[in-house]
């Protein structure tokens, strides 16, 4: 039997979680009114105002002129090869790490928790160089390669996690059946962990979505640019023009958010699974 | 022979597996770290030789009259004992509420307190440059509507509130993960626990003491040491926002790093600096292990 829960007694409960929840949106909701304003009306009725029209020429400048959709194109170029990377090299080296026995192995499995503790900070400056002998500055690839190396030991720390709570019989089985290690960990091990993989897929799309310090380093030519460096420049650009500022964050959000309310699960789980059980 | 043969063809099999992962973390990280320590021993602006200084770039670091690092160093402290408090308490209170009143659509309270987490730091700073405006920003409109004129200011061109302001939009930005985590975290604990609790006449203080915190003890420490860690390496909130500024007042190491090896091209500086910060970062991850290890005991 549960025990009774004063329900009047929860009242104050929700509302301030209606006040928290208010608190997160309200930033996020007052940018998307923004975006819809005219900067006269935004100057006219100040910042509190509704906007007098549902006003969509911000985004459509944005897009345009504002050089958004080239920035867009980038940054899906730029996260999708570097989440197929990820995964398929991350794959590759837990099932190696986690089910086979060879020479060196714990010293590898070192390497990985070395690089949990190695900050960006320490590797960034030497990075740009490098990238500028490998005559790769300005490219994607001086973005993308950095992302996958950097996002390397967590994953593998992540994925080794999950691997670990597969039957060992299940891989004699099919090892008696004559498979392959390549084949074991694609057609046995990899459907087991398919929702560590989704977590993963997620998580690496939005943090390269989201990415701003690296590409800040390796890229400045403008036709490279991805979104969120798109949005600083625009920013500084047009310092005035908040209206414009507001849709281009808007564009940039939008398509996180959407990816977010689909995997909310997968992606949370995954988190947690990464901070609790390290 | 044949046993030789098959475990060559084993390490063969594993080391296929391990090497692109493995080739290009050496290459992008475990190289770079190395070329920071030796970088950090010259004299060096990025295009001509290096020169070699020996220490020079460290006393110079901690002793030159010009040096920032000790303003940039108050400032990831200010950052590390706020920024991994707040949001942390934030993500108690909620999630204690959430989990132990058994709250009605606790998963969409938890999906909007984590929102502002997935956005990109970029989204959040134009946000948050907006709200603190100082001419068509909401804070000075809304003081100015409450009749508070007299506490309308530049937020974040003002020396004494630039950090308190940066904080303000990061708290915004990070507390819904430990939300997120502490929920789980709670969840997980046994319910009998708070039902002897309950029986023995503890009240809601008291089992939060007693059961709640004890139980989650462990992701409360690992949480913490998230933030620790994450604090030293603030970067894109003072880059995007105020470039460090007014003056140097929101300068943070992680930036004065970037701006030292990269803006202004005293790279074996710059590297000096960044082996400094991983040490500090380092130093205080471990004491702040050996401590929460202790008090477990």
């Amino acid at each position: 039997m549960k025990p009774k829960i004063n329900v009047l007694g929860r009242v104050p409960i929700y509302l301030l979680l209606l006040v928290f929840s208010l608190a997160t949106l309200l930033p996020l909701f007052w940018v998307f009114l923004t975006s819809l304003k005219t900067r006269k009306e935004l100057i006219k009725h100040g910042p509190l105002a509704w906007p007098e029209a549902w006003n969509w020429a911000n985004y459509h400048k944005v897009w345009t002129a504002g050089h958004f959709s080239i920035y867009f194109t980038n940054s899906v170029w730029i996260a999708v090869v570097t989440v197929a990377i990820v995964l398929l090299v991350v794959l590759l080296a837990s099932y190696a790490l986690s089910f086979l026995n060879f020479a060196g192995k714990s010293f590898w499995n070192y390497m990985v928790v070395l690089g949990l503790l190695i900050p960006f900070d320490l590797i960034m400056i030497p990075m740009f160089f490098d990238m500028k002998n490998f005559g790769l500055l300005n490219t994607r690839w001086a973005v993308i390669l950095p992302q996958i190396a950097l996002s390397v030991p967590f994953s593998i720390f992540l994925m080794r996690g999950f691997m670990k709570g597969t039957p060992e019989s299940l891989l004699e089985a099919a090892r008696i059946d004559g498979a392959g290690e390549f084949r074991i960990l694609f057609s046995v091990v990899t459907p087991i962990v398919k929702p560590a993989v989704i977590s993963l897929l997620i998580f690496t799309l939005i943090s390269s979505w989201n990415n701003f310090m690296l590409p800040t380093i390796m890229i400045s030519d403008d036709k490279l640019r991805t979104v969120p460096l798109g949005l600083n420049a625009f920013r500084t650009k047009y310092t005035m023009d908040v209206t414009l500022t507001s849709a281009g964050a808007v564009i940039i959000a939008l398509p996180v958010i959407v990816v977010y309310l689909v995997f909310q699960r997968r992606l949370i789980d995954g988190l947690i699974v990464g901070a609790v059980k390290q | 022979m044949v046993k030789g043969k098959r475990a060559w063809k084993r390490n063969m099999i594993a080391y296929a597996m391990i090497l692109p992962a493995m080739l290009l973390f050496i290459i992008f990280v475990i190289v770079p770290a190395v070329q920071s320590f030796v970088t950090s021993l010259t004299d060096w602006n990025g295009i001509g030789s290096a020169k070699f200084v020996g220490l020079a770039n460290y006393i110079d670091i901690f002793s030159s009259p010009e040096s920032r690092f000790y303003k940039a160093l108050q400032n990831n402290l200010f950052w590390l004992v706020f920024g991994s408090t707040l949001p942390v308490v934030l993500g108690l209170v909620q999630a204690n509420l959430l989990v132990r009143n058994r709250i009605k659509y606790s998963n969409v309270f938890q999906m909007i307190f984590f929102l502002p987490q997935i956005l990109s730091v970029t989204v959040a700073c134009v946000i948050w440059t907006w709200i603190y405006d100082p001419i068509s920003g909401p804070v000075n409109e809304i003081l100015r509507l409450i009749g508070l004129s007299n506490l309308q200011r530049s937020w974040l061109g003002d020396s004494h509130w630039v950090m308190i302001s940066l904080l303000v939009a990061y708290v915004w930005l990070a507390y819904g993960f430990s939300t997120v985590v502490f929920s789980a975290a709670i969840q997980g604990v046994d319910t009998q626990l708070y039902e002897a609790a309950t029986l023995d006449g503890c009240g809601k203080w008291k089992q939060f003491r007693n059961v709640t915190m004890p139980g989650i003890r462990r992701t409360l420490n690992t949480v913490i040491l998230l933030q620790i860690i994450g604090s030293f390496q603030v970067f894109d909130i003072v880059y995007i926002m105020t470039k460090g500024g007014p003056g140097y007042d929101s300068y943070v190491l992680s930036y004065y790093v970037f701006s030292e090896g990269l803006l202004t091209s005293r790279v074996g500086y710059g590297s000096a600096l960044s082996i400094v910060l991983s040490a500090l970062l380092f130093l205080v991850s471990v004491v702040y292990t050996k401590l929460t290890e202790r008090t477990e005991l």
